[in-house]
């Protein structure tokens, strides 16, 4: 009798919680690829809304009101609309997809609209919400969106959260256009140039960087990183390189020359990028890829000596297994035998370029045997097939390698990295379909362009050095499916323009690789990263395009 | 014995989550606690061992039932928002489910329905005067 009882406590317990999260569900659902309801025409000037008029159906008609006054137009269609369950927080917060939700409020009979161009120009899909130790990352930050509202409505945060009422709002947002662009010769070349052509801006008279703005309000951080100035260089370089671009040579020119006057300084016997006592490998080994990059293209011959001697303190800071001693201790004139993520691939990397230049065999040997320890895992150690870190400096270390030191086992270690990254990546989530391909940072948050930018960096150096292996077609062909997927993405969300009208130096901005879809930040590596993707594939489509010699 | 085993999971979960929010720390330090208390007991004091083994049981099928509960609900709720999360997101939903289920709700389910069979002869049939139960039930 009790057996029966807990079976059936059990059975009804389920069916209750099934059909109330069914109900729930069902309830909050909206369609997201029905008719449009109406149409929130807004005009903006200067990053600010000017106007708003609503239209019903797809068609704004007549748009006297708004194309009387200067500023751009930007139309967002309301295809559905659903329930908001509470004010509260955390519910009212996480009931929105950024980037595709809006809001719609009701307060004493006036009605106010905060859309996608709103909260992106409010910054309020990036915010996290912290709950304890706990920061959620939710659909929009609560207390930006509530205050705009009420702003807008001419009352009090407090009035409207007790006596309005709200809407989710389904929204298509015109801009970026959809479907995101094909992946052709002419949008690479557009993408990758672009990209550069944002760096090159960046670079300030005294060949710093503007490190990280903001694309909404131009305002700028006031960190500074040398690796990434090196980073921002290497890729500068190679598209000025590329593009013989005077405006992208004087440039890269003024960032190198900061760079050695100003960062590079004695390691004991050697010269090292070092600002301080401490230097660290990376620095030092990007410093050498950019500077490699800029005598390779005969834009500052003179800096070779200084190539050489960056080589040769990577190759004095390496240890006999391969590895390398990631820091130096200046005022004592001592390695550190200590190590970070990313320096060995990139000290890898870097010397297998240099070589190219120096010729120096040492050159060479040092970053074979850096590749070698990188994928020197042990055959019963399971995790080596499953578990990658940031490992795209060793695919381009083993792509530059491979015509005079081919690695098979780094190749397989890049194909199976490629392999969960394709896997792994956002495929087919439903309120977004425009992620396809990218690499997720959560179920609910957008994705991060420069996530996927790394991992399509080293994709396009596999897809090389694949080729060159006789890997088999199917492999090769399922590797550029997943590059192809990827780059349209960030193509996509590359501010080029993007929605510039929402930003106060949309001259400035066009070129950059935002953080997010949602997020305007750019760093001066997101368009390094996703620059180098960008254009390294497009060489390789390039080259397949001329014929045989 | 068989209480370790959800203990050890539920403790080295807890361990391992990565920040120290005390509603999640109390619900499932409880219910490790009180599965290894059942299991010490058990070993220690065979005289009470139905009595524990049921409370350790009803505590971790409480635990379970509202993390469920919770976890449905709000899976619900992000995919009446978001609609299909994509393969991602689905995947990591399912892992999520069948590793609180089997440890929280399969097995306290299984572990009342086991001790459910096996209760001690009532107190009424060796003595015709009514008294509790050994294990704190009111005989049926």
């Amino acid at each position: 009798m009790r057996k029966l009882g807990l079976a059936r406590l059990a059975a009804l317990f389920a069916l209750v919680l099934l059909a109330a999260s069914l109900g729930l569900e069902h309830y909050l659902r909206v369609d997201r690829h029905g008719d449009v309801k109406r149409t929130i025409v807004s005009t903006w000037l200067n990053g600010q809304r000017r106007s708003r008029v609503v239209v019903k159906g797809k068609d704004p008609g007549p748009l006297g009101e708004v194309r009387g006054q200067r500023g751009f137009v930007a139309a967002e269609d309301v295809l559905d609309e659903g329930p908001v369950l509470s004010t509260n927080p955390i519910i009212f917060g996480a009931s929105f997809v950024p980037g595709r939700d809006g809001v719609e409020a009701q307060y004493d009979d006036r009605v106010a609209y905060a859309t996608v161009d709103d909260l992106l120009a409010l910054q309020a899909y990036n915010h996290p919400l912290e709950l304890g130790p706990i920061r959620l990352q939710l659909g929009v930050d609560p207390d930006v969106v509530l205050d705009a509202l009420a702003r807008e409505l001419d009352t009090t945060r407090e009035r409207l959260v007790e006596y309005g009422t709200f809407r989710r709002l389904a929204l298509r947002h015109r801009h970026p256009p959809e479907p995101a662009p094909a992946v052709t010769v002419a949008t690479l070349r557009a993408a990758s140039i672009g990209a550069g052509a944002y760096l090159a801006r960046a670079v300030r008279a005294d060949g710093m960087y503007r490190y990280e703005v903001n694309g909404i309000d131009d305002h700028e951080t006031d960190d500074y990183n040398w690796p990434r100035h090196c980073g921002a260089t290497w890729y500068l370089a190679e598209t000025a390189n590329y593009t013989r671009d005077p405006v992208m040579l004087a440039s890269v020119t003024r960032a190198a020359r900061r760079l050695v006057d100003g960062a590079v300084g004695q390691c004991g016997e050697h010269r090292c990028v070092a600002v301080g006592d401490r230097a660290d490998l990376g620095s030092s080994a990007l410093g050498l890829l950019a500077l490699v990059e800029i005598v390779e293209g005969g834009v500052m011959p003179e800096l070779m000596p200084v190539v050489r001697d960056l080589a040769a303190f990577l190759r004095s800071q390496q240890r006999p297994d391969g590895e390398f001693k990631h820091f130096y201790d200046r005022s004592t004139n001592t390695p550190i035998d200590k190590q970070s993520l990313y320096y060995t691939g990139e000290a890898a990397f870097a010397l297998a370029r240099a070589e190219r230049l120096t010729h120096d065999r040492r050159d060479l040997e040092a970053a074979k045997s850096a590749l070698a320890y990188l994928v020197d895992y042990p055959f019963w150690y399971l995790g080596w097939h499953y578990f990658w870190g940031a490992e795209h400096w060793t695919c381009h270390a083993l792509g530059a390698l491979w015509e005079k030191a081919p690695n098979r086992k780094a190749l397989s270690f890049c194909l199976e990295w490629q392999e969960a990254v394709r896997t792994t990546a956002i495929w087919d989530r439903e309120a977004n379909p425009e992620y396809d391909g990218a690499t997720s940072a959560g179920p609910f948050v957008p994705p991060a362009l420069v996530g996927t930018a790394t991992r399509m960096e080293a994709a396009v150096s596999t897809l090389t050095a694949a080729r060159l292996a006789g890997v088999p077609a199917k492999e090769i062909e399922a590797l550029e499916a997943g590059i192809v997927k990827s780059l349209a993405f960030l193509m996509h969300f590359q501010l080029l323009p993007g929605p510039d009208y929402l930003m106060r130096a949309p001259r400035f901005m066009r070129g950059g690789i935002p953080n997010t879809p949602t997020d305007f930040h750019v760093r001066i590596d997101n368009p390094q990263h996703a620059g180098t993707a960008l254009l390294h594939y497009l060489k390789v489509l390039e080259a397949r395009q001329k014929p045989a010699p | 014995m068989g209480n370790l085993i959800p203990a050890t999971v539920l403790g080295a979960g807890l361990v391992a989550l990565p920040v120290r929010y005390w509603p999640t720390d109390m619900v499932v330090g409880g219910a490790t606690l009180a599965l290894a208390g059942a299991s010490s007991l058990v070993i220690g004091r065979p005289a009470i061992a139905r009595r524990a083994l049921l409370i350790g049981a009803r505590v971790l099928l409480g635990v379970g039932i509202l993390l469920v509960t919770v976890a449905l609900l709000s899976l619900a709720f992000l995919a009446g928002i978001h609609g299909d999360f994509g393969r991602g997101g689905v995947t990591l939903m399912l892992l999520v489910t069948l590793l609180v289920l089997p440890y929280a709700v399969v097995y306290p389910l299984v572990e009342l329905w086991w001790l459910a069979a096996r209760r001690p002869v009532p107190a009424a049939a060796a003595a015709p005067e009514t008294s509790a139960s050994p294990d704190g039930e009111s005989p049926a």
